[in-house]
């Protein structure tokens, strides 16, 4: 079910991905200031950009598991705070990588959009804990669910806070890119384009996975019925349980008889 | 002599800052990297669960002291879903 339109979207996230290393190399010209230091921008503010925005969707996609119960969509945020804890993982370490090449230190406290988006990551680095604290599945989703959506609410408010308060340092991206010369623009906007794909294809990557490793599980539940020996608890895991009705019912419910 | 404009001037020479961003993007690719990587282990580890509920039906079908059990719940669907869901992983496996 997840597995649908996997290969055309790993297909469309090589050839952006692709097609904006070109441009970055190739067609985008030299800044100014920083000269070739400065095409670590069109990596580390697409990822930073995508893991903010991955993590909102976790909060909407966990209001959803709210309002249904369906532990989809419990599975859905998961997966997607999961990988832009990845994502954030990424912005950090070429984020760190510009600092030292650019500033001379790997770290600089004193600079609110890299305070705030470490407080952002360590505040999403507890969610896998608090999940694996939780022992019963649907209090897990549903505790879960509450964090996702308080955190993903703190995530804009926090964007917001760090806009208003006075950046001195570092170089503003959302709203200026207006402000790029076009082909900086362009090469931009692909290479977003591309980290945004690379986001949804291992989305969808891990969704499939996990999926189809809860359909094996249920089939081996139901053959525990004739087979004791093949009886076989579920780890304690972080990761959302899907009910074996949410995996197997799509083929047996519709059956005659 | 006539300075060259700003914008041609690197801030940085090309040789130390290609090191910078070499490794920016190599972190990148490393991650993606990585992340399949452990996905291709788990979905290895799937399909040898698969394989193992495959055998298990099969002698299961095998042994009649296991399919005529009396209080045994019905399991027509199971059997087939998993004869047919490990039989779609061998077509789909290489070998």
């Amino acid at each position: 079910m997840y597995g649908k339109g996997l290969r055309a979207l790993s297909i469309a996230t090589v050839a952006t991905m692709t097609v904006g290393l070109v441009l970055v190399f190739f067609y985008a010209p030299l800044e100014a200031e920083q000269g070739f230091l400065q095409k670590i921008f069109y990596v580390h503010v697409p990822l930073a950009i995508v893991a903010l925005c991955g993590f909102v969707i976790g909060g909407l996609l966990a209001i959803q598991h709210l309002r249904t119960r369906d532990p989809r969509w419990d599975m859905r945020s998961y997966v997607a705070i999961h990988m832009s804890l990845i994502f954030a993982v990424g912005t950090l370490i070429t984020g760190s990588i510009w600092a030292k090449g650019s500033w001379g230190h790997w770290w600089v406290w004193n600079e609110p959009t890299l305070v705030s988006f470490l407080i952002v990551f360590l505040l999403y680095a507890t969610y896998q804990p608090l999940r694996f604290a939780i022992e019963d599945p649907e209090r897990q989703a549903r505790y879960a669910s509450v964090f996702a959506i308080t955190a993903g609410a703190f995530v804009p408010m926090n964007f917001i806070a760090v806009r208003l308060s006075t950046a001195y340092v570092h170089p503003r991206v959302l709203g200026s890119t207006s402000n790029l010369p076009a082909p900086m623009a362009l090469t931009f906007l692909v290479c977003l384009a591309g980290v945004a794909l690379l986001y949804a294809t291992l989305c969808k990557y891990e969704l499939t996975v996990k999926h189809t490793r809860a359909q094996v599980r249920a089939l081996r539940r139901r053959l525990e019925g004739t087979r004791p020996e093949l009886a076989q608890s579920r780890p304690r895991s972080a990761a959302p349980a899907l009910h074996p009705a949410a995996t197997m019912s799509a083929r047996t419910a519709g059956r005659p008889g | 002599m006539a300075l060259p404009p700003l914008a041609e001037l690197p801030a940085l020479p090309l040789h130390s800052a290609g090191k910078y961003v070499a490794a920016a993007y190599v972190v990148l690719f490393a991650l993606v990297l990585i992340y399949v990587a452990i996905m291709a282990l788990r979905m290895s580890r799937i399909e040898r669960e698969l394989g193992e509920l495959l055998a298990e039906t099969d002698s299961a079908k095998e042994d009649p002291r296991a399919s005529s059990q009396e209080d045994a719940p019905p399991l027509p669907s199971a059997t087939s879903t998993a004869a047919s869901a490990a039989g779609a992983s061998q077509r789909e496996s290489p070998a």
